[in-house]
């Protein structure tokens, strides 16, 4: 029998970690928790060898990771196959190093969070097609192999989306590519 | 800029984003959804969460039809239709009785359907399938 309350507390320790890989894959907040949901809800199912188990963070990420990949799958034909997105550069530049590297103080960090805020929203704006393989590469870690694989594409084209989303994020941000 | 530069500046911005904060929806969410799969019937949730013994009497029921319906199909040119709609007929009877008729359609099904593939595997193997009247 499970424990409503620990499944909850087990919810809310991974919660921001699933909801994070499925709106960095999928662009979309409705999408993103419909995602969330059902990998909790799996996680609900198999709570008893979870609770106790140290990798339960990986098999979550895992298992969001794959959901994503299917709903990209199922609504394939629906992906903008080119960029609708334009640059929001017309703001000041950003300087990652400059953000990273400044001493802390309020205005500063506020900066920083605002710049923060602004490649999240960019990096939400890319194209499908841009954001996957480059969330793929840049926060799971994957090889262009297995993105190329897990996609159904060929290398060169997951290399090729990779870059072009960097410049995209890049042009933002930086307001030159 | 170069490839690797770029890559590089690629890695160090996202590298410094924090984790989105999930919506305060979503777990309550999750648990609604969860109360209301825990208050539909056993029959109307996933197999994986029926009771233990419901999910055992499941499969030794679909083993023992794969069994009679591997032993008691017809082969070929001895196919006897009214014979074979009355056992399934049979089997949707009994099934039914146990309370449980929308699952007698789709076991009958699977168990005609492992009928079949043993039948047809044991031919492949050149094994010998014994006949025998339905009626």
């Amino acid at each position: 029998m499970i424990d409503p309350a620990e499944f909850e507390r087990f919810m809310r320790r991974h919660q921001d970690m699933v909801y994070g890989v499925a709106i960095r894959m999928l662009g979309d907040r409705a999408e993103a928790e419909d995602v969330a949901q059902t990998v909790f809800l799996r996680a609900y199912e198999r709570f008893g060898a979870l609770r106790n188990e140290p990798a339960a963070g990986g098999w979550l990420r895992r298992v969001a990771t794959n959901l994503c990949l299917n709903h990209l799958t199922r609504f394939r034909p629906r992906w903008r196959l080119f960029s609708q997105w334009r640059s929001r550069a017309e703001g000041g530049g950003y300087s990652p190093e400059e953000a990273m590297t400044a001493p802390n103080n309020p205005e500063r960090e506020l900066l920083r969070s605002e710049q923060r805020a602004a490649l999240e929203e960019a990096l939400r704006g890319l194209p499908a097609h841009q954001r996957m393989p480059l969330v793929l590469f840049h926060f799971q870690e994957w090889s262009y192999k297995q993105i190329a694989r897990a996609l159904g594409v060929s290398l060169g084209k997951v290399k090729t989306d990779i870059h072009r989303g960097r410049l995209a994020l890049r042009a933002v941000m930086g307001g030159r590519p | 800029m170069t490839q690797a530069e770029l890559e590089a500046w690629a890695r160090r911005a996202l590298r410094g984003l924090d984790p989105p904060r999930a919506p305060d929806t979503l777990v309550p969410a999750v648990l609604g959804r969860i109360r209301n799969r825990q208050a539909r019937p056993w029959h109307r949730r996933p197999w994986r969460s029926w009771p233990a013994r419901l999910r055992l009497a499941c499969a030794a029921s679909v083993a023992v039809l794969a069994a009679i319906g591997a032993v008691a199909w017809p082969g070929p040119g001895e196919f006897d239709a009214p014979a074979l709609a009355e056992a399934a007929a049979l089997c949707i009877r009994l099934v039914a009785r146990g309370g449980a008729f929308y699952l007698a359609l789709p076991m009958c099904l699977m168990a005609l359907t492992s009928g079949l593939l043993v039948v047809a595997l044991a031919r492949l193997m050149g094994e010998e399938v014994p006949d025998h009247e339905l009626s």
